[in-house]
């Protein structure tokens, strides 16, 4: 009687299995496909395959790129620069000391009034200051340690700043000295790491920004909404600078992958990228002609790189500076590169003949960041010895 | 400023994807970026360098730590303190 009872239950199961099977069969089959298992098959093994030959193509178009380069490669920089005047002695000297901050200065700008400066640091202060008379016009506590950007509006009547709360807020300024900025304050940007440089575009419409999370970001300002992302850096990014507006809608970013990229402002891609430097890009900054940028970096090099020739065109270096440059910025004519660098030291050098011009010295801690005014008659540095110098 | 921020919390230094690690959707866009980038309009170096020093040039003139002006211009450079009216 068993085994009649279990025969009957094994028949029933292996129906019951058959049944199951066929349901399953027919719905992935689909209307008129029956090889099924010989497609799966095949599909399990594509995905290997495809990046063995993604990987290939890379290495070939990066090949191709590199020669099609170097075809270009007719010159150097300092030898067509041969034949231009040598510049004559240079003196700069300390003008200005500004003194307030209680920590670390990490970031400053200059108003377009030539005069103001907004600097930011380390205990979560921002200060603006009138340059002239070295008194301080504002000051505002932000909620945050570590203020790592801070960039005027070009009306003057506005600055951004952020740092380690991942935001970029805004700062209406208001004549009446005695009014609470904070009350005011916008927020505009939120990132997912720090904010590690930011920058109103041409108006006070909008600002881009770049952060620890890899990515530069354009905002409204009024309604804090994010018009175009910037994805394409593999680590943090560092800084951004705009093109001189005549030049159109592009900045460049430099980042810890090493990496320089040029980014179009309107469509989100990365028109072009630069990787010659051996370790972090820590400023970039363009030329004032927007034919090229300089970059300054923890290998303790400085570099020039043309966007037309889309290659690196001269190095800044010397044997003995061994310490990462921190900020860079050009001249008005765009002949002096300024470098402020971890070694306490301001160097300067010769754009075009490569050659340092003059060395200056006076900070107590790294210099953080660096600008030269609008009208070009001096340049501001700050430092972590938490005073920031103004040199003519 | 990096060693500090460093410290303060961790930074993706180091953590470029490796190809082994990479996706089929990540290398697919690294080989259309390359192949932008590839496709861009080169100058040769030459000229690009003789268009730095044309510009670097006809500028001289209006940089004033290049060309320099009068101490009376440059309202750092003067000897008496600017007061501000207040």
């Amino acid at each position: 009687m068993k085994r009649k009872c279990s025969c009957k239950r094994h028949i029933f199961c292996l129906g019951l299995f058959c049944f199951i099977y066929i349901l399953f069969f027919k719905m992935l089959c689909g209307p008129g496909e029956r090889y099924l298992p010989r497609k799966m098959a095949a599909q399990e093994v594509q995905p290997s395959e495809t990046i063995a030959k993604l990987k290939l193509e890379s290495e070939t178009l990066k090949t191709k790129l590199e020669e099609e380069r170097a075809k270009l490669h007719d010159v150097e920089l300092h030898q067509v620069a041969e034949k231009v005047e040598p510049l004559g002695q240079f003196v700069m000297k300390t003008r200005r000391t500004l003194k307030g901050h209680g920590n670390k200065v990490l970031c400053m700008d200059w108003c377009k009034d030539k005069r103001r400066i907004v600097s930011s640091s380390q205990d979560g202060k921002v200060i603006v200051w009138d340059a002239f008379t070295t008194n301080k016009e504002h000051a505002v506590t932000m909620p945050c340690t570590w203020v790592m950007a801070c960039a005027y509006a070009p009306s003057g009547c506005a600055v951004a700043c952020g740092g380690l709360d991942n935001k970029c807020s805004v700062y209406p300024l208001s004549l009446d000295k005695n009014e609470n900025l904070a009350a005011k304050k916008k927020s505009v940007a939120m990132h997912t790491n720090y904010l590690s440089a930011c920058s109103f575009t041409n108006s006070d419409m909008q600002i881009l920004t770049s952060s620890g999370d890899g990515t530069c970001a354009l905002w409204d300002v009024e309604s804090g909404q994010l018009l175009q992302s910037f994805h394409g850096h593999a680590a943090d990014v560092l800084c951004l600078d705009l093109a001189p507006s005549e030049t159109g809608n592009t900045f460049v970013s430099g980042g810890c992958d090493k990496k320089a990229n040029v980014w179009d402002m309107r469509t989100g891609q990365c028109i072009q990228s630069f990787e010659t430097h051996e370790s972090d890009i820590n400023s970039v900054r363009y030329y004032p002609s927007g034919d090229a940028f300089a970059s300054g970096s923890d290998d303790a090099t400085c570099r020039l790189y043309d966007l037309r020739a889309d290659r690196e065109v001269a190095i800044y270096s010397k044997e003995s500076i061994i310490f990462g440059a921190s900020s860079v910025d050009f001249s008005l004519s765009g002949r002096l590169l300024f470098g402020g660098y971890n070694d306490y030291t301001i160097n300067v050098w010769d754009v075009l003949k490569g050659t340092r011009v003059a060395i200056l010295f006076g900070h107590e801690n790294r210099v953080s960041t660096l600008r030269v005014s609008p009208d070009g008659t001096a340049f501001c540095s700050g430092s972590w010895d938490h005073t920031l110098r103004v040199w003519a | 400023m990096q060693v500090c921020v460093c410290a303060v919390h961790g930074r993706m230094k180091g953590d470029t994807p490796v190809n082994s690690t990479m996706s089929v959707g990540q290398a697919r866009k690294l080989v259309e970026q390359l192949k932008i980038e590839a496709s861009f309009c080169r100058i040769k170096v030459s000229k690009a360098a003789a268009d730095l020093m044309a510009y670097c040039d006809a500028h001289a003139c209006e940089d004033p730590l290049i060309t320099p002006v009068p101490t009376s211009e440059n309202p750092f450079r003067e000897k008496k303190f600017f007061c501000a009216l207040l």
